[in-house]
């Protein structure tokens, strides 16, 4: 059943087309990881998601209702950024109270713990902490909130590899006790791959790819070698990405709908294949150009 | 298919408790208390005198307590409207509706506090005289008002701050559209009290012409329901945490 | 001018509280601790509530200084005396004595010299009884400050007896200063005009009563001088 629906929704800043014709469904009960660029519309999505952001146009539907203004869509997700605001005198302990106010399936004592591991000290006040420390601190409330539908966006900036890493298992932990819809946006896919179940991949404000991330894992295939035996292969295939190193050898990654026999004439052929790493796959397709930034370099 | 069901009341409860916790009185208390303290002058003085005397009396009243009190409050509720407080409502479970009533509610509670504390800083600027002057400089016939009175001022008072503060909050909001009012707003009243017809007089008298306090207070209800009204209606269309 | 001056300092004063507050909570140090900032408005809650308890409880007596003792009330008889001759003597003015000397005279002249700002009233009468001395007393009627009898802050006139010669000098000049505390303008509107008007203020009277013997010859170039008999 997909919880969040959103049909052809665009939204237009002053001139800036932030999104524009996206359309996804999600479904309850998974972790979906929101990739893409800087600026590729990701932060838009989810606040339209939210409802905090109203869409110029499309329809976004959260558990059946425009989440905009809605009471009971706000009630049933929390939103985590670094953009969260609490009064700037309070104890993090003060604010983990208020949050129980509102959210019935908040758990203190897991808040708490969290935080002692983390070594922040619930006595601290929010606006001393740092950068990192906010980061984490957040990240701590959304998984101790238990909202049905939970989104963290770039819920780890600042925070250190090894809070990182710790983050992402525990999320996955409490996930694993805990089913709930959780969507997670991030331009680091390689950090969050082995928690995630779907994949989202947004390209300038429009969606790019929805997979499951085992499916994305064999998505595309590389090509090495000489570039003239290689053009015999891609005729008509989608070319993701092309490097031309040394004279004559070119590097290719087209999508992976090679069949056996087509595989062994690579072989023979002299083409290496390789698997591309997932990271890599949602770098080439969402590039502006074939060559990369090699090609700036390139001119002539 | 909602997990958790919640409705308009209960989550305003629970952000204008969570407001409370937050506003801070300090200010208020220092504002107040520099007044009391340095502010010895009065709110004026006259004199007689003949060959031989000369006679002086300094009059004392808490009017720049409330009059400094209502700027306060107007400062409060145009900052209730600011992206940063509003913020503070989104991160958690709200929408522009429970956000406005909380903020309605903070704005009632900080106008009765604001107008008890002002009313009866009075009474503090009493003591301080009488132990600071000779007694016998202290006129005694205003010394100890009617406790019925300060009660009356008390709402009064209140009631006054809340129109401000209802004012200010529209005021907010509509800056919060486009940051031209804050040059409108301000533009529009100068002309209108400095033109040559009395809509600002009208309007004022409309206030403070009022001798029944039960008709002042429906007038101040209704205004101030009005600001509200279009404060929600303009907040409903607005986007947050932008 | 003299009315907006303190009004724009009250708003500029209070924008900087409202701003210092603002300023201050973005920083990483708080003005305050923070446990003091929470008990602030409880403290001055209840330190207005003390005030006014003990405003109330202030003694009304404390405000009439001296208490009464330098002044009194005056007989009926002086009471019918004074209401004859002075002309606007208002019927319930009180009229107190606030000085009262007798001196020894010798002689069978009395010289009476008035120096000074002295410009009131002299009433001289003569006594069969009041043999060798004279009796000077000075007397006031009520100065109210909005309706408050601050008579007895009246300095009396200085005298001085020498040679037979009796000498009334106005004291030096003095002020008086008073605080009076004054129903809020803001909401006078819901308040009985009556009842918040201010009370009178005046200047009251002042003369001096002498009491010479009967035989006894008043040399004097003072004008203003009522023979009682």
């Amino acid at each position: 059943m997909a919880i969040i629906e959103c049909v052809n929704i665009g939204k237009i800043f002053q001139r800036n087309q932030a999104l524009n014709n996206f359309s996804a469904f999600i479904e309850e009960n998974k972790i979906t990881g929101l990739i893409g660029r800087n600026g590729a519309g990701k932060t838009t999505l989810l606040k339209i998601i939210a409802g905090y952001l109203k869409p110029t146009s499309g329809e976004v539907k959260v558990f059946g209702h425009n989440p905009f203004n809605n009471l009971q869509v706000s009630a049933n997700l929390i939103f985590i950024d670094e953009h969260m605001t609490f009064p700037e005198s309070w104890h993090l302990e003060e604010i983990f109270d208020s949050i129980g106010l509102f959210y019935p399936n908040w758990n203190k004592e897991l808040a708490l713990r969290l935080l002692a591991y983390f070594s922040i000290s619930p006595k601290q006040t929010h606006n001393s902490l740092s950068k990192g420390m906010r980061s984490t601190f957040h990240a701590i409330i959304g998984l101790a909130a238990r909202s049905p539908l939970t989104i963290f966006d770039e819920p780890t900036t600042g925070m250190d590899a090894a809070v990182r890493k710790d983050f992402y298992r525990a999320l996955l932990k409490d996930y694993v006790e805990h089913p709930r819809t959780i969507l997670l946006s991030s331009h680091l896919l390689n950090e969050i791959e082995n928690i995630l179940e779907d994949i989202l991949l947004i390209k300038n404000g429009t969606k790019c790819l929805h997979l499951p991330v085992t499916e994305l894992k064999n998505y595309a295939l590389g090509l090495r070698g000489k570039a003239d035996a290689l053009n015999q292969f891609l005729n008509g295939k989608e070319e993701f990405y092309r490097e031309n190193f040394a004279p004559e050898q070119s590097f290719v990654v087209v999508k992976n709908d090679f069949s056996e026999a087509e595989l062994r004439e690579l072989k023979k052929a002299g083409i290496s294949t390789a698997a591309v790493p997932t990271e890599d796959v949602c770098v080439y397709l969402t590039a502006q150009s074939k060559g990369g930034i090699s090609d700036v370099f390139n001119r002539d | 298919m909602f997990l958790t069901e919640t409705n308009v009341l209960a989550v305003t409860c629970k952000q204008y408790l969570v407001k409370l916790k937050a506003v801070s009185f300090s200010g208020l208390v220092i504002l107040q208390a520099v007044i009391l303290v340095f502010w010895t002058g009065g709110m004026g003085m006259y004199g007689a005198s003949n060959v031989l005397i000369s006679l002086s009396v300094r009059n004392y009243s808490s009017d720049i307590v409330i009059i400094a009190t209502m700027i306060w409050a107007l400062a409060l509720a145009i900052m209730q409207t600011k992206k940063q407080a509003k913020n503070m409502d989104f991160t958690l479970v709200s929408n522009r509706l429970t956000s406005c009533l909380s903020d309605i509610g903070i704005l009632a509670t900080i106008s009765f506090l604001g107008a008890l504390t002002s009313v009866f800083s009075g009474m503090l600027q009493r003591l301080l005289m009488y132990f600071a002057l000779e007694h016998s400089t202290i006129i005694n016939s205003s010394f100890k008002p009617p406790l019925a009175e300060l009660a009356l001022d008390v709402v009064a008072v209140a009631l006054y701050i809340f129109l401000i503060a209802a004012g200010g909050y529209l005021f907010g909001m509509l800056l919060e559209i486009s940051r031209l009012f804050a040059f409108l707003i301000p533009a529009l009243i100068l002309g209108l009290a400095r033109g040559q017809n009395n809509y600002f007089t009208d309007f004022l008298g409309f206030y403070i012409t009022e001798t029944s306090l039960l008709l002042f207070a429906g007038k101040v209800l209704l205004t101030s329901a009005l600001c509200f009204a279009l404060s929600i209606l303009i907040y409903n269309r607005m986007e947050v945490r932008r | 001018m003299s009315i907006l001056l303190p009004f724009s300092i009250i708003i500029i004063l209070a924008i900087l509280a409202f701003w210092g507050y603002r300023v201050k909570s973005k920083g990483k140090k708080p003005l305050l601790p923070r446990t003091a900032q929470r008990s602030l408005f409880p403290i001055y809650c209840l330190l207005l509530f003390l005030a006014s308890v003990v405003v109330y409880a202030l003694p009304d007596e404390s405000f009439v200084h001296p208490p009464a003792g330098n002044i009194k009330e005056i007989s009926a008889e002086i009471y019918q005396l004074a209401g004859r001759i002075w002309p606007v003597n208002t019927p319930n003015q009180a009229i107190y004595e606030n000085l009262s000397e007798s001196y020894p005279l010798t002689a069978k002249e009395l010289k009476l010299v008035v120096a000074g700002d002295y410009q009131d009233m002299i009433w001289i009468e003569r006594q069969e009884a009041n043999q060798g001395q004279i009796q000077v007393k000075s007397y006031v009627t009520s100065y109210l400050v909005e309706d408050y009898d601050i008579t007895s802050q009246i300095k009396p006139p200085v005298l001085t007896w020498e040679d037979n010669t009796l000498l009334i000098k106005s004291p030096p000049k003095y002020t008086l200063k008073f605080v009076s505390f004054k129903n809020n303008f803001l909401t006078s509107q819901f308040k009985n005009p009556a009842g918040s008007k201010i009370g009178r203020t005046y200047f009251g009277k002042e003369a001096i009563h002498l009491v010479v013997p009967s035989e006894t010859e008043v040399l004097t170039d003072y004008r203003n001088i009522v023979y009682l008999n």
